[in-house]
């Protein structure tokens, strides 16, 4: 039944060594240039072999990478949890050889987060935001390969992750830099994170198309803004706010959020309904006036279920089979997977954090087991929100008394901020601080 | 006998794989390195090599150089009232190295293996392959740089497994192909490259920056004399840099003389946008080939640029490691194009040895979709070989029309990676016929057929009918006709070639003439007549008195070319 590893002469239990070996000897009997048929069954045989042994085998006995050095590309059996990130840093400097390994990650996190809190310092425009992003790419600490992937790691996984101020700049710099319009492979490594973002993108395209795209811009923009707008525009503006909404499902909760349209929508009830009512026909005219690409409907839907189907699929099996071990598994974006109308929604809704009662928390004795605890669980949500507290108390560290509990609290910050679990309540500063007290350990690094 | 050819942009270089190792085959003057560069002397003749590049800046209507750049293209240059194209001009340069290979050799040669970048094009390879055919040279088979780089260095290690990052900078072209060598088998895991970047470019920021400097006029940028003699000597600083500390170009026009001092922090930040691009095909060709920089077990250096101390630095930064220098990385693509050679000939110490190589960019179609709001949108690139698999290789997909009851669908045929068909490079269009019925009736398979030559086929089978419809991509835009090829071969072959046994004189006499032009004064007057005399003795051919008279007057020349790069060009050679 496994007719791949019978066509290399191979029982179903070979392992790696076993395929390549096989699939060498074969490859020198065939004449690639006279029997290119020949060549591509035996390709896809290796290719198929080679996947059931790295895969088939992971489920069943984890740790077992097989024998030799022949593992190939990136794809552990596990990808590391966001523990596993916690742990490796905060064990970093006990180990100086796994230091040495960390560095790409350490360096490529300090930038992006020195990015990210340079962006929340001030409400910024696009270009200030791509003076701020080419600046980061520039810095020194990216100069290797490793630590530019991470980069640009960290930036799919915060911005997949639903809009935060600034977001949507980010959004369109990052999509230019590191040529994601026109490169889809460079996301589809990223897995969920990755497909996210190139339905965003395909969304954005169909969205650019459209002649009123002007004005829902701007309608996008007075959303992000938390003034309530005259009765006029939110009668207005929130129907067609709601058809963007609608057609637009990955795209929008990237570029603003669901709580910005709530708040118009609690905002609208006080508005008169005929107000309203007036509004949505007009925002239904609007939409029929300008269908993107403006021909007749209904053409080639199979086509595009076919390629959706395509493109899931190959989401899926590019999360099989090449999630690198270093980009952390992201928590996937709720319907992503299940296909083709998706809704993103952040994984940590940032306004939870300021219902959290500061001055209950407030009390915890430092250096005392509950910090100690705190920081043996996953950094989630809520635990970080508990950590912003303790460091907002202690802002410039937790001191020389316990040297080992301060690198790892620092540690702790830098991942919860990285993990973009940093409670928006808190101040950025915090962050940026544990990261500048990381900043000599990462000189001697290099 | 078949021999490996390295075409490069700026020098090309021909091997040959004997007594079970790569051997590089000297030209007629002795050195490894022909310099890519044609000229028309003044009896007609062509000469290539050393002595055209030194009358680039003596006579620079009749010389010319980089024409790889324009391989595939339809630009022709003009030497001395005929036009040639950039694969005529190639054969001349291949025909000189098959001369070369013939005279070590004793027999004559019919067939090569020439490499290309990796990232040349259907119509680059296609140019090539004319090239060949134009030198007399039979060439079956291309095979691209960074890979004969990697065989280089791999052939005498294959037992064990090992993973290489080739770096190709070349005069021209950049190139960088990650490999893995396993039980005898050189599979190339992705190739990524830019065809417009390479050491040239960093002579022609450096140009700029001389002329921004100096505040030269621009008019001075249309004297080809002045011009071919600053790039000359920028050339001559850029090289001096990868030794010494500091360099000085210095360059004369008819009135003036100009100079500007260079050092390694100068070059960097004049060339810091060079650098710049060279990450992105690194990166890239790590991702396709799912590989993280400290999986690799060895960084290969290719092309002469990437002696420059600037680029290894960035290099060994990039990867946090020192690259494999051990293969002169200006002879490296020649020697593994020897080895290629030796595979083809079926050499018994290479029986075990095998390759794979892979496509470098994606070939699909155009497709349209529909949005959310199931309206039609066209100018969609779908992919049917993806980038960087494994190759020959054949891949089917199935597409509908758009509409019911079209009587034909007209596949446009696209090679690239954007998602808009509009930003890839149009390869060509096939027009199928398809049965009126409801659309869903009236699917098409499509199959994409790319064989190890870089030739594409596509073939779509209407499913309803079985009726089938082909095209092989070759017919580009700036390509010859088998009737022209002809035409060409014809005309290049009455060109009279100059004679091998007397390119030695020929390039020296050009290199005088070069020094001749700058100087100054009475050294000028007293140089002038040495090369008369030493013509007049060529003339004579009296064998006997022409060798003692060439060393002293190689003496002189040597001499004078020293002078003229520490300092004044008046100094008298006597003193």
């Amino acid at each position: 039944m496994r007719s791949y590893l019978e066509d290399l002469g191979l029982d179903q239990h070979a392992d790696e060594l076993a395929i390549r070996r096989a699939y060498a000897r074969k490859l020198k009997q065939i004449d690639q240039e006279k029997d290119p048929a020949g060549f591509q069954r035996l390709r896809e045989a290796y290719e198929a072999a080679l996947f059931q042994a790295r895969h088939g085998a992971a489920d069943q006995h984890e740790s077992d990478e097989g024998p030799g050095v022949e593992r190939e590309g990136l794809d552990e059996p596990e990808p590391a949890s966001a523990g596993e990130i916690d742990r490796a840093s905060a064990e970093a400097p006990v180990h100086p050889q796994a230091e040495q390994e960390e560095s790409p990650d350490v360096d490529a996190r300090a930038v992006f987060l020195q990015l990210m809190a340079s962006i929340a310092e001030a409400p910024r425009n696009l270009a200030e935001v791509r003076a701020l992003f080419d600046l980061a790419i520039e810095d020194p600490r990216l100069i290797s390969v490793e630590a530019r992937d991470l980069f640009e790691w960290f930036i799919a996984q915060l911005l997949s992750q639903g809009w935060r101020p600034g977001n949507e700049c980010v959004l369109e710099v990052a999509i230019k830099h590191f040529n994601w319009q026109d490169d889809r492979r460079r996301l589809y490594r990223f897995g969920p994170v990755g497909a996210v973002l190139d339905h965003a993108i395909h969304e954005m395209n169909a969205f650019a198309r459209q002649e009123e795209h002007a004005r829902q811009l701007s309608l996008i923009r007075a959303l992000r803004v938390p003034v309530r707008p005259s009765n006029g525009k939110l009668a207005d503006g929130l129907p067609a706010l709601e058809e963007i909404a609608r057609r637009f499902p990955t795209l929008f909760p990237l570029i603003t959020s669901e709580e910005n349209l709530g708040r118009w929508r609690s905002w609208s009830k006080d508005v008169g309904a005929w107000r309203r009512g007036l509004g949505r026909s007009r925002a239904r005219q609007v939409v029929k006036a300008a269908p993107p690409g403006g021909e007749k409907k209904s053409w080639g839907k199979s086509l595009l279920v076919g390629f959706l189907l395509m493109g899931a699929l190959s989401t899926l099996s590019n999360v099989l089979k090449t999630k690198p071990s270093y980009y952390s598994a992201a928590p996937p974006p709720s319907s992503m997977a299940q296909g083709k109308s998706s809704r993103v929604t952040g994984p940590a809704s940032p306004s939870l954090a300021s219902n959290v009662d500061k001055d209950w928390l407030l009390p915890i004795p430092l250096a005392s087991e509950n910090l100690v605890a705190l920081l043996a669980k996953e950094p989630t949500a809520a635990t970080c929100s508990e950590v912003a507290v303790v460091a907002e108390a202690h802002p410039t560290g937790l001191g020389e008394e316990d040297p080992a509990l301060a690198r790892r609290f620092d540690n702790r910050i830098v991942t919860c901020a990285a993990m973009m679990l940093w409670p928006a309540s808190s101040n950025d500063w915090v962050v940026r601080a544990a990261v500048d007290r990381q900043k000599p350990k990462l000189k001697s690094v290099r | 006998m078949i021999v490996g050819i390295d075409l490069g942009t700026t020098n090309s270089l021909v091997a040959v794989w004997q007594d079970g190792t790569s051997r590089l085959i000297p030209n007629a003057l002795g050195e490894f390195l022909t310099p890519s560069c044609v000229s028309i002397d003044n009896d007609g003749s062509v000469l290539v090599g050393n002595a055209a590049r030194e009358r680039l800046q003596t006579h620079p209507d009749r010389t010319v150089a980089t024409f790889k750049r324009f391989m595939g293209s339809d630009k022709t240059f003009t030497l001395h009232k005929r036009t040639y194209r950039a694969e005529e001009l190639s054969s001349l340069v291949l025909r000189s190295l098959k001369a070369d290979a013939e005279a070590l050799l004793g027999e004559s040669i019919s067939e090569a293996i020439i490499t290309v970048p990796a990232y040349f094009s259907n119509a680059q390879r296609k140019a090539t392959r004319v090239a060949g055919q134009l030198a007399g040279l039979q060439v079956d088979r291309l095979v691209n740089e960074p890979t004969a780089a990697a065989l280089a260095y791999g052939i005498h290690r294959r037992e064990g497994a090992s993973r290489f990052l080739v770096f190709d900078l070349g005069g021209g072209t950049f190139d960088v192909s990650v490999l893995e060598l396993f039980e005898g088998v050189m599979e190339v895991r992705a190739s990524a490259g830019d065809n417009f970047l390479g050491g040239e470019d960093f002579v022609t920021s450096l140009m700029e920056l001389f002329f921004e400097r100096n505040k030269l006029p621009p008019k001075l940028r249309g004297s080809g004399e002045f011009m071919q003699q600053l790039a000359a000597r920028t050339e001559a600083a850029k090289r001096a840099l990868s030794t010494e500390k500091q360099a000085t170009i210095r360059v004369r026009s008819a009135k003036n003389e100009y100079a500007m001092d260079l050092d390694e922090s100068l070059l960097e930040s004049t060339c810091a946008h060079l650098l710049r691009r060279m990450r992105d095909p690194v990166e890239r060709a790590l991702r396709d080939a799912n590989l993280r920089g400290s999986e690799l077990d060895q960084i290969v250096l290719a092309g002469g640029a990437t002696r420059m101390p600037l680029v290894r630095r960035m290099v060994t930064q990039m990867f946090g490691r020192f690259p494999a220098t051990d293969i002169n990385p200006d002879e490296v693509v020649a020697l593994g194009a020897a080895v290629q050679a030796g595979l083809k000939m079926k050499d018994a110490a290479l029986n075990e040895v095998v390759m794979t190589d892979v496509s470098p960019f994606s070939l699909g179609v155009e497709v349209s979709m529909t949005g959310n709001d199931h309206a039609i949108a066209a100018g969609y690139f779908d992919p049917v070989i993806e980038r960087n698999s494994p190759i020959p290789i054949s891949r089917v997909k199935r597409y509908f029309p758009v509409q019911d009851r079209q009587s034909h669908i007209a596949l446009e045929i696209f090679q690239g990676e954007a998602r808009m068909t509009a930003h890839n490079i149009h390869l060509g269009s096939l027009r199928v016929s398809v049965p009126v019925a409801p659309r869903q009736e009236c699917g098409v398979d499509v199959r994409f057929t790319y064989d190890v030559n870089g030739i594409l086929q596509v073939e779509a089978t209407v499913l309803k009918t079985r009726q089938t419809f082909s095209v092989i991509i070759q017919g580009n835009p700036g390509m010859l006709s088998d009737a022209e090829i002809a035409q060409s071969l014809k005309a290049l072959s009455e060109l009279k070639i100059h004679p091998r046994d007397r390119m030695e004189h020929r390039t020296l006499l050009a290199r005088a003439e070069r020094l001749y032009q700058v100087m100054r004064g009475e050294g000028r007057e007293w140089f002038g007549r040495q090369i008369l005399e030493y013509e007049k003795l060529l003339d004579k051919q009296d064998m006997g008195a022409i060798e003692p008279a060439r060393e002293r007057f190689e003496q002189v020349v040597d001499a004078i070319e020293r002078d003229s790069h520490v300092g004044s060009f008046d100094l008298d050679p006597k003193t």
